[in-house]
């Protein structure tokens, strides 16, 4: 580690192009079996218990936790590194989900067409503007950090990493679909799991648990209070802002539908499983940095840069392709997930209206949709290059105010999942009011109450309007809508 | 102006070495940096015991950063020394803190630079009785979104086992 950098710029591109081969290479032949839309957007619906764990486990960790969860442990202490690991009870929450939403709707695409269907038009335009701005915004923030990330860690221009990710991602995920996204993020997966053990026995090799204390102790007192305020009222809102994301994102939704009968309930609890400790040895790597006499000069880069330090020139590689599978897993997974909205909701619609009447048989018509769900995604690609280009550095504060938007829609889909009563005005108001008063406390209180207040007012809307609707003696929800 | 040849060699000494104390004079100069200058507010406030102090330097510049209750660093920390141009402090509990860095010197004897502009840190943590309204509503809502998870899923295998054992009657 010297002035800063991890590797230097020629160890970090040759690290980059060998990478990229591979995932190149990968995409490629996995995209063999991607014919048809099935396959292309869920994988033929075949996916089994070790894949499905992997893409989930692989998804969730994210270029944020293994730069951010150091970086809460180094801010709000004990506290803060659980309470980032509280982000895996959205996976457990999720699993009894993905096998319900997979048995209602066996034909289904994605989660927008759920709620339309469960709701009818309106709570469909809500939800999608609300799911998009969320994806979108989340893939070009990914997208932007990896691009910074190779920049601080070797010297990399922005530019050429950030194109480097979103290149590579794009043409995998076009020649792949979600075959390609599903197999990268298993090895992607595997190499961060071990690279974190790694660092974790590197870590103990040069200091204890007691040492790590007494240093905290001494310089860093409030991050082992049990009492810390700032880290005792994230706790919920970080919980609340996991649901949400993992209950309404299509990252999730075509995951739990592309996996076979009987696997999503298994898959999202084991992937809860394997994520829980994530947060905990990254965040160790945080608490442990001041007693390892690493100067602390940025939070986010204080991961990356204790793992270099411990484990000398050789770990610094592996550091540093754990963090570009991270951002791969991720940008990967968003961009196909992303597209299936687009193209399902949007693109297929219209062109398939604008098609109608000329006739085509089943085989000519999937070759033209999987046609359209590859432009789709390297559209996608193309917008979200344009979009990092300016390099701008508020846009990860803008996916922190989406905390509010995607709590807000936690209950709709809950009670829409599970209760035949609840109306589509109820689903409506829970996602209006709980995303305008969710992001009025977010400017008005703090960022600490903003998902937390979304996901309460659009709770209280949610079974106000139920039990309205069951005293009215109003109608059930057909479930067998869902599945056609 | 007589000089005869001894005073003409000391003469001569005396400007050679004046002339090479001039010509140090630019490097001594060199060899002291200027104070690093502060980026964003001098005066800072926080609720989380936490600042990131960021300096306008080239990355690579070795720089020291001390932190310090007393406002004249009489018994002053580091809170960092390296060569990035900022520091993170965290963890302080409720205080005044004060902060300022200089830039170190790059060979062995040579003067560090001046100090910057002191940061001033106000560390006061949110009030519990802030905390406990939130932990609270935090636990409720989170508590009833299990509840209906639960509730469902549990309905729902009922009514698959109802459904399975009719088939079974069948």
């Amino acid at each position: 580690v010297s002035d800063g950098l991890l590797l230097d710029p020629w160890t970090g591109a040759a690290i980059l192009i060998v990478m990229s081969a591979i995932w190149l290479a990968l995409g490629r032949y996995w995209g063999r079996k991607a014919a048809n839309l099935d396959g292309f957007m869920l994988a033929n619906r075949n996916v089994g218990l070790a894949l499905g764990t992997a893409t989930a486990v692989a998804t969730w960790i994210t270029s944020n936790t293994t730069m951010l969860a150091p970086q809460f442990a180094l801010e709000l202490g004990v506290w803060g590194m659980l309470a980032y690991c509280t982000a895996s009870i959205g996976l457990f929450m999720f699993a009894p989900l993905a096998a319900r939403i997979r048995s209602l709707m066996p034909e289904g695409y994605t989660s927008a067409e759920f709620i339309a269907r469960r709701y009818g038009n309106v709570a469909w335009a809500i939800f999608l503007l609300l799911s998009m701005f969320y994806a979108v915004t989340w893939m070009i923030s990914m997208a932007m950090a990896g691009g910074l990330l190779i920049e601080a860690l070797t010297g990399i221009p922005y530019i050429v990493g950030m194109s480097t990710v979103v290149v590579v991602c794009t043409i995998y995920t076009l020649a792949g679909g979600l075959f390609a996204v599903i197999g990268t993020d298993f090895i992607q997966s595997v190499l961060v799991l071990l690279g974190l053990v790694a660092v974790l026995v590197a870590i103990f090799t040069q200091v204890s648990i007691p040492e790590v204390h007494a240093e905290l102790l001494a310089e860093r007192p409030a991050l082992l209070d049990v009492l810390f305020p700032a880290a005792l009222m994230a706790l919920f809102n970080n919980l609340m802002f996991g649901v949400g994301e993992i209950f309404h994102s299509n990252v999730w939704w075509s995951r739990a539908l592309a996996m076979r009968e009987g696997v999503g309930a298994k898959a999202y609890g084991l992937a809860g499983l394997i994520w829980l400790p994530v947060p905990v040895v990254a965040g160790f790597a945080g608490l442990a940095a001041p007693a390892l006499g690493i100067g602390v000069a940025r939070p986010d880069m204080v991961g990356p840069i204790t793992a270099g330090t411990v484990l000398g020139p050789l770990g610094s590689v592996l550091v540093f392709v754990v963090v570009f599978a991270s951002i791969a897993s991720s940008v990967d997974s968003l961009l196909a997930a992303t597209s299936d909205l687009f193209t399902k909701e949007i693109a297929l619609k219209w062109l398939g209206r604008a098609q109608q009447g000329a006739e085509s048989s089943d085989q000519d018509e999937q070759a033209r949709e999987r046609k359209i769900a590859g432009g789709v995604v390297l559209s996608l690609g193309v917008l979200t290059w344009l979009a990092c280009l300016p390099q701008i550095g508020t846009l990860a504060q803008v996916l922190f105010f989406a905390g509010p938007m995607v709590a807000s829609m936690i209950w709709p889909i809950l009670a829409g999942l599970y209760w035949a009563k609840t109306p589509p005005a109820a689903a409506v108001g829970g996602m209006l009011a709980g995303t305008a008063l969710g992001l009025t406390a977010y400017f008005a209180v703090g960022w600490y109450v903003g998902s937390l207040v979304g996901a309460v007012v659009s709770a209280v809307v949610v079974v106000v309007g139920t039990i309205v609707q069951r005293a009215r003696a109003g109608e059930d929800f057909d479930w067998e809508r869902l599945a056609t | 102006l007589h000089l005869h040849e001894g005073s003409t060699a000391r003469v001569s000494v005396r400007w050679a070495f004046a002339a090479v104390a001039i010509a140090l004079i630019p490097q001594a100069v060199e060899a002291a940096p200027a104070a690093p200058a502060v980026v964003g507010d001098a005066r800072r406030d926080s609720n989380n015991g936490a600042t990131l102090i960021e300096f306008e330097l080239e990355p690579g510049t070795p720089l020291v950063v001390q932190s310090d209750t007393d406002p004249e660093f009489g018994d002053p920390d580091i809170a960092y020394q390296g060569r990035l141009p900022s520091a993170y402090v965290s963890g302080l509990p409720n205080g005044r803190y004060y902060f300022r860095a200089r830039i170190e010197p790059q060979t062995e004897g040579a003067t560090p630079g001046d100090w910057s502009d002191v940061v001033t840190l106000d560390v006061a943590h949110h009030p519990l009785s802030r905390v406990w309204p939130v932990l609270g509503v935090g636990g409720l809502i989170f508590l009833a979104t299990c509840a209906v998870l639960l509730e469902g899923l549990m309905r729902t295998r009922a009514s698959r086992s109802a459904t399975g054992a009719q088939r079974r009657d069948a």
